[in-house]
């Protein structure tokens, strides 16, 4: 049956640009490893080059100012740029360490500063304001003698918040030159205008299937003058900086999807922007009493993050999944089973009520069909879940379900 | 078999004869999904010790590979909450009571086919199907639930809590069916669980069940095992190591007949044991009765009673002896005799009420504590 991606925050799905690339033959650069002496190799090495400047040009970040090194994703990216903060061997001069971060990371941030807090250095998780928004002065509050790094997203993935990084590393640059600033970059690049080289970072992460590229690649930047340190070693590839022979395939479909992004990042803002827009208003008069709480500050133009009114029951994901359109709620776990968001309990909201919320998020290049397709099929799944009660009365009353 | 719904849930466990019930239904072009319950949290109980990564336990994983096989759909719907209170809470609070409780009947009762099936009503599915061994067949007076044709695997007595107006809208693709040809189908269809190991303990302990309930917070103290005649003979280290009936592992030795758990006295924790004689009992009552079969609801309807000769199974390994039996609307309990032997029951345990042939499946309740003594 026919399928619509609504849920572009987890998974983009390859662009027409990248799907061009699986007419592979068999001696296509993709075949060989770019550390072969032969033909081979040189058409491979060639080929994660191209990618790598096509890359470094989508994200425009000046070669002489940052190195652009491939990872297998971004959680190993952030996993290195939090490894690296924490200083190599040499360096254990200092006797504690300490760590700033925010409490609504992605888990890829958050466990490896709970490792470090378990092998007993500090981490402090800023929260977010009452209001939603996060203070520039709580992050400098927090810095102490011993902080070694401070890593802020750029945009949340489930709720789609713009976070204030430009703000909070250049009032920390211009204070503690010597902390490690590092922002997971994942969900903004492509879905956000940000000026990476003005935000004071020293380490940037980005993912391959965030973009329309391959999952299982991506790449962290690091800024150019710091010195060689790896958490991957082997085989000394990534100039020491990632061992391991290189994902050429995948490497190239991120270079490709770079390249369509640069070419077209007005155009996919303006369009993200217009069917949010149209989805948003949908969904208000299908469910009323929706609060749409990626309305309540900035966020990026293809999230919805939308807490339903009490009294909805039923599995609106699996629901929506047999109609035909594909959403989440709460944070993907492996075993199926949906785990409360820390990110809306760390906003303030009840578990009860995060168990309620439902994320919305877009491509740029849906056919108007496949927008009215989707609209209607998350229209039959509100019609099954609200009773008349609610649609009437706008109840939000635990006993207003018919069954 | 009923596959004129317009969507069934299976309930799959990882297990071959759910994984065989979903592919027979799904071959006779039913439209289906394919659900495994998360009833335990491995995370929470010794599983993993890190919060935010999941054990996947091995079942869902086999599961998720049939479904994949079959080609139908597949979720992992969270029960947790409901199992916990309704299975494992009654489960701990059963043995307290010095009774001897039944978590799958409780689990089928109120999780399998109350919350998921309240769940796969909301999503459009009109039936739930599960690798049960029974049938259900339908005529004129109403719907019948009946035992599986292979006797030996038969589980209608797990499922006496169904209600009549349930049995319509709940499939048992394997009620005429017996365990080697659900293997041979499941091994023809290349099914990756066609050899699995049936499970045979409790689904939510691993290792014994002293050791359970100690870690849920009861500490079960030793006490005294003693005569009916209130004579200490011995001690134990906890009533929940013993079942009425029971008559290994007492430890009490020096007797030249063999002696038998008669009664488990939670007010002074102790131990009743006795000879057969005193095991022996002409009856017991019944309450938290279920009647399934039409010719008893009409029953009730009629003189608000049920008053009949029928065979009782008393546990899941019971041939069933044949009792006479009277159940009044007014106080819900069924009065229950013995009409050859007389003989044991386990209070806490489900009594299911069948046919004289043995075949249908009348209703069924919880075994009371007070027996009715000669």
């Amino acid at each position: 049956m026919k399928r619509v991606n609504f849920d572009a925050n987890a998974c983009y799905g390859l662009v027409e640009e990248v799907q061009g690339v699986f007419n592979i033959s068999a001696d296509a650069a993709p075949c060989f490893n770019p550390s072969s002496i032969h033909a081979g190799g040189q058409a491979a090495r060639a080929c994660i080059e191209e990618a790598r400047a096509d890359l470094m040009s989508a994200i425009n970040l000046n070669p002489g100012e940052y190195r652009c090194i491939f990872t297998a994703g971004a959680t190993e990216s952030n996993n290195f740029a939090i490894a690296y903060a924490t200083g190599s061997q040499a360096e254990q001069v200092l006797s504690s360490r300490h760590y700033i971060s925010t409490a609504v990371e992605h888990p890829s941030v958050l466990k490896p500063l709970e490792h470090r807090n378990q092998l007993g250095d500090q981490v402090t998780l800023i929260n977010p304001e009452r209001d939603g928004s996060f203070s520039v002065e709580r992050f400098l509050e927090a810095l102490r003698a011993d902080t070694r790094l401070v890593s802020v997203m750029l945009a949340n993935n489930e709720t789609g918040q713009i976070l204030p990084v430009p703000e909070i590393f250049a009032a920390i640059k211009s204070r503690r030159p010597d902390i490690f600033l590092h922002t997971d970059a994942v969900q903004a690049f492509g879905k956000l205008q940000v000026d990476f080289a003005k935000l004071n970072a020293d380490a940037i992460s980005v993912s391959g299937h965030k973009i329309g590229a391959l999952s299982g690649v991506g790449a962290v930047f690091v800024r150019e003058a710091l010195p060689t340190w790896s958490l991957i070693r082997g085989g000394a590839q990534e100039l020491s900086w990632r061992s391991g022979t290189e994902n050429v395939l995948g490497i190239h479909t991120l270079g490709v999807a770079a390249r369509a992004l640069a070419a077209s990042i007005d155009t996919r803002l303006i369009a993200m922007r217009e069917v949010r827009a149209k989805v948003a208003a949908e969904l208000k008069t299908m469910v009323p009493q929706i609060r749409i709480i990626s309305d309540q500050f900035n966020s990026l133009e293809n999230t919805i993050c939308a807490i339903l009114p009490a009294g909805i029951g039923g599995d609106i994901v699996v629901s929506a999944d047999l109609e035909g359109v594909l959403i989440s709620s709460g944070s993907a776990c492996s075993s199926g089973k949906p785990l409360a968001s820390h990110v809306l309990l760390a906003m303030g909201y009840s578990k009860e009520e995060a168990s309620r919320a439902l994320r919305i998020s877009f491509r740029h290049d849906y056919e108007p069909d496949d927008i009215t397709y989707g609209v209607e099929a998350l229209r039959r799944v509100f019609e099954k879940y609200l009773s008349a009660d609610i649609k009437i009365n706008g109840l939000s009353g635990e006993n207003s379900l018919a069954n | 078999m009923q596959t004129d719904h317009d969507r069934i849930v299976v309930a799959m466990s990882g297990g071959v004869d759910s994984s065989v019930a979903a592919l027979l239904l799904q071959q006779q072009g039913a439209n289906i999904l394919g659900v495994s319950m998360q009833v335990w949290d491995y995370r929470k109980n010794g599983g993993c010790d890190s919060r935010a990564t999941c054990c996947s336990p091995d079942d869902f994983t086999d599961a998720r590979k049939v479904a994949a096989k079959i080609g139908i759909p597949y979720y992992v719907f969270d029960l947790e909450e409901y199992f916990k209170e309704e299975v494992i809470d009654r489960f701990v609070e059963t043995y307290r009571q010095g009774l001897t409780p039944n978590p799958c009947v409780d689990c089928n009762n109120r999780v399998k086919f109350r919350e998921l099936r309240k769940r796969s009503d909301s999503l459009g599915c009109s039936a739930v199907a599960t690798g049960h061994y029974a049938r259900i067949t339908c005529d004129d007076s109403g719907y019948h639930l009946l035992r599986g044709l292979d006797r030996s695997k038969d589980q209608s007595y797990f499922l006496y809590g169904l209600a009549q107006a349930e049995l319509p809208r709940t499939v048992f693709p394997l009620g005429e069916l017996t365990k080697p040809e659900v293997r041979e189908i499941a091994r023809g269809f290349g099914l990756a669980t066609a050899n699995k190991a049936e499970s045979q303990d409790i689904c939510f302990v691993s290792g014994s069940v002293s050791d359970f309930l100690v870690q849920l917070g009861g500490r079960m103290s030793a006490g005294d095992i003693v005569r009916s005649s209130g004579e200490k003979v011995g001690e134990h280290d906890g009533l929940h190591g013993f079942t009425v009936g029971q008559r290994r592992g007492l430890n009490v030795g020096g007797n030249s007949e063999p002696l038998y758990v008669l009664e488990l006295d939670t007010a002074k924790n102790r131990v009743v044991i006795g000879s057969r004689a005193e095991l022996e009992i002409e009856g017991f009552k019944v309450s938290e009765v279920n009647w399934i079969a039409p010719e008893c609801i009409e029953a009730i309807q009629r003189e608000g009673q049920v008053k009949l000769r029928c065979l009782a199974q008393l546990r899941h390994r019971h041939a069933g002896v044949p009792v006479d039996m009277h159940w009044t609307a007014s106080n819900g309990v069924a009065k229950v005799s013995f009409v050859e032997e007389h003989s044991t029951v386990s209070p806490g345990q489900a009594a299911v009420f069948y046919d004289l042939d043995g075949t249908e499946v009348l209703g069924g309740g919880r075994i009371e504590a007070q027996a009715l003594r000669a």
